[in-house]
């Protein structure tokens, strides 16, 4: 059993000149004696054509037992969402190196809960926070700087009263470095988030204190009336997510994408109910899924749908002028 | 390999293969599917010397035939039942997972698809002492998951240690990253036979999702090749292997055919109107599919055996997801 040039992650034009010179497995590529001269010479222009290269493209991604995962899981913490409810059934809070989706109708809280996610990943490490700066990829022109400014204020009023109990230093946290420190980016329509999606790499390297990336709403692009077939819909998703896992594991860092409500019918009894929108294949590769809606008395309901360590639970906030906060 | 080279045979010289690779004939399957008059005068050998040179390739590189009663024997002494552990579950599978075969467990979002591998996973390290492969494409393994899983089968630390350590999880970000691992993997049994009974897989649409579209024609041929390095590890090295698929409850018209439904034409299978992803194509992949879907609100989960080379379809089981695991 041979390993095909077609399953590594090439140009597709360096596929298509190996295979037109008889190259069709890795094997024949590279031996023990090396890279094989004839394809040496095709693989220069794209620099791949040293053996290190190529054992770099074939090699496996590292394995891990499974207890060295969970102490490290152990160890990690998540973003604290300033309502205690909330963050005992999200187990603390919204966790690094996972995907959330906070999916629900208009009105919800989607926006609110991400603007106040982007203000609380900035608590200082002093006070057991993340101390890290976030992203936030604006779709649908949501994003409020009064809101920011608001939330941001009465964050910092908190964290001084809590340091000054502790008798520590937090001059340099207040509301300017707090709106300085989040990263707006505006998109309009798939094309532009595809290609935001693909500079946050870079972007990151030259921020490396970026500790959240929000997408507030990935619903919106692909419902915004730009034509797009189901599944290349899926592929566009599937791809977008794909890039913030990579991201998430690498940097250490948490993602948070918002989703509208859309109506389903469910085909043999033609009946109807309200489900996430962008179909069921989100659902399933998001890590962990949140809907989030309206009670009576103006209050919010979230609800875990799904979740590892989390069992369907539910809970109660409010959103005051100060931000997030408990019943 | 399967490009030309001068240690093949005897006969075959530097010049011969040169001049063979000007007329476009670079690999073994070139050269036995060419008239050998033709391959005489291209490669300036001499009739006689391609004869032998037919004879060598085919002797080297084709498979013997085998008679029956062997094949039997062998893979009565080879295969076995891995019990998932979970006691209506392995009734249903007739003992348990059989190695060398290949199941799919699908199911919508949230079904416990899962929560099912990881309790698998962890009784087969537990009870068999195996080491288990989990193969995590979408940040789904959790490590409290299953510590919290042991702790209320094993009440002794070290061995909880011991068995957290033989669930061996690689993070995989990509299909060329899932390639590369199973290759290696591969390689691996080769060497040391045995050093994995169990690949869990989850989930295969996660990398394979956005290789979908209409753009993207070659992603039958990559789903080929991943098809077959499965079929391979699983019959050549006795290893059971469980990949986690999603099934959708809604479909629209766009992506309908690369969506299977083939429950319609067999009355024997209740008919679900579920559609479980990758197409049809992936349909003949695994020996047995199976069905997971929640029974109402409540913790029951209900298994169906939807496609399967060896057992009753349509036949199910009750299982019961809870903070201990499935039961």
């Amino acid at each position: 059993m041979l390993r095909p040039i077609t399953t590594l992650p090439l140009p597709a034009t360096a596929q298509l000149l190996l295979r037109e010179n008889g190259f069709l497995y890795c094997e024949d590529v590279i031996s023990h004696r090396g890279v094989a001269p004839e394809a040496c010479k095709i693989l220069q222009r794209w620099d791949l054509h040293s053996g290190d290269c190529w054992n770099g493209l074939t090699s496996p991604p590292p394995t891990y037992n499974s207890l060295d995962l969970w102490q490290e899981e152990c160890a990690s913490s998540s973003i604290v969402t300033w309502s205690k409810d909330l963050d005992v059934i999200l187990n603390g809070g919204i966790p690094f190196q996972a995907i959330t989706e906070l999916c629900g109708a208009p009105g919800s809280g989607k926006t609110q809960l991400g603007l106040q996610l982007c203000v609380d990943v900035q608590i200082p490490e002093c006070l057991g926070g993340a101390d890290g700066h976030a992203i936030f990829i604006d779709t649908a022109s949501n994003f409020s700087t009064r809101r920011i400014r608001a939330i941001a204020d009465a964050c910092c009023k908190h964290c001084h009263l809590l340091s000054r109990k502790n008798q520590r230093d937090l001059d340099n946290f207040n509301a300017d470095t707090v709106m300085r420190n989040i990263h707006v980016i505006s998109i309009h329509g798939i094309i532009e988030l595809l290609a935001a999606v693909k500079i946050l790499p870079q972007f990151i390297r030259q921020h490396p204190q970026i500790k959240l990336i929000i997408i507030d709403s990935l619903a919106f692009p692909f419902t915004c009336g730009e034509t797009c077939s189901t599944i290349d819909r899926t592929s566009y998703i599937y791809r977008i997510l794909s890039d913030l896992q990579i991201l998430a594991v690498q940097k250490k860092l948490a993602v948070v994408v918002t989703n509208q409500l859309t109506t389903r019918i469910i085909k043999p009894t033609n009946k109807s109910d309200l489900a996430p929108a962008l179909g069921e294949s989100l659902g399933h590769r998001v890590t962990q899924r949140v809907l989030l809606g309206r009670i009576p008395g103006n209050l919010k309901a979230a609800i875990v749908l799904k979740g590892n360590n989390l069992s369907i639970s539910s809970a109660k906030f409010k959103i005051t002028e100060d931000g997030i906060r408990d019943v | 390999m399967a490009k030309l080279t001068t240690t093949m045979c005897q006969v075959l010289t530097k010049a011969a293969i040169e001049n063979l690779g000007q007329r476009k004939i670079y690999s073994i399957v070139d050269v036995l599917q060419e008239d050998p008059k033709k391959l005489a005068a291209i490669s300036k050998l001499d009739f006689k010397d391609i004869v032998t040179l037919r004879q060598t390739l085919l002797t080297n590189f084709c498979p013997f035939p085998r008679q029956g009663l062997d094949a039997y024997n062998e893979l009565l002494s080879q295969c076995s039942y891995l019990p998932s552990g979970i006691e209506s579950f392995d009734k249903l599978l007739g003992g348990g997972f059989l190695t060398g075969r290949v199941y799919e467990v699908c199911g919508v979002s949230g079904s416990g698809k899962t929560q099912l591998c990881l309790t698998v996973a962890t009784n087969v390290a537990l009870k068999l002492k195996k080491t288990v492969h989990f193969v995590d494409t979408k940040l789904d393994f959790s490590g409290k998951r299953v510590h919290s899983i042991l702790e209320t089968k094993e009440p002794c630390v070290e061995i909880i240690g011991s068995t957290m350590e033989k669930i061996l999880v690689t993070r995989v970000n990509s299909y060329n990253e899932l390639y590369s691992f199973l290759y290696h993997l591969k390689n691996q049994l080769l060497q040391e036979p045995g050093v994995a009974r169990m690949i869990i897989i989850e989930s295969l649409p996660a990398v394979f999702f956005q290789y979908m579209g209409a753009h993207n024609l070659d992603s039958l041929g990559l789903l080929n090749s991943l098809a077959s390095l499965i079929k391979y590890i699983a019959h050549e090295h006795f290893v059971s292997i469980v990949i986690v698929n999603l099934a959708s409850l809604w479909v629209e018209e766009e992506s309908a055919p690369l969506v299977h439904d083939e429950n319609e034409a067999e009355s024997s299978v209740p008919v679900i109107d579920i559609k479980p992803a990758l197409g049809k194509y992936w349909a003949h992949i695994p020996n047995t599919r199976l069905y997971i879907e929640q029974c109402g609100n409540s913790n029951v989960r209900k298994i169906t055996v939807m496609k399967s080379t060896h057992l009753s379809l349509g036949s199910f089981c009750n299982i019961s997801v809870s903070s201990e695991g499935v039961k």
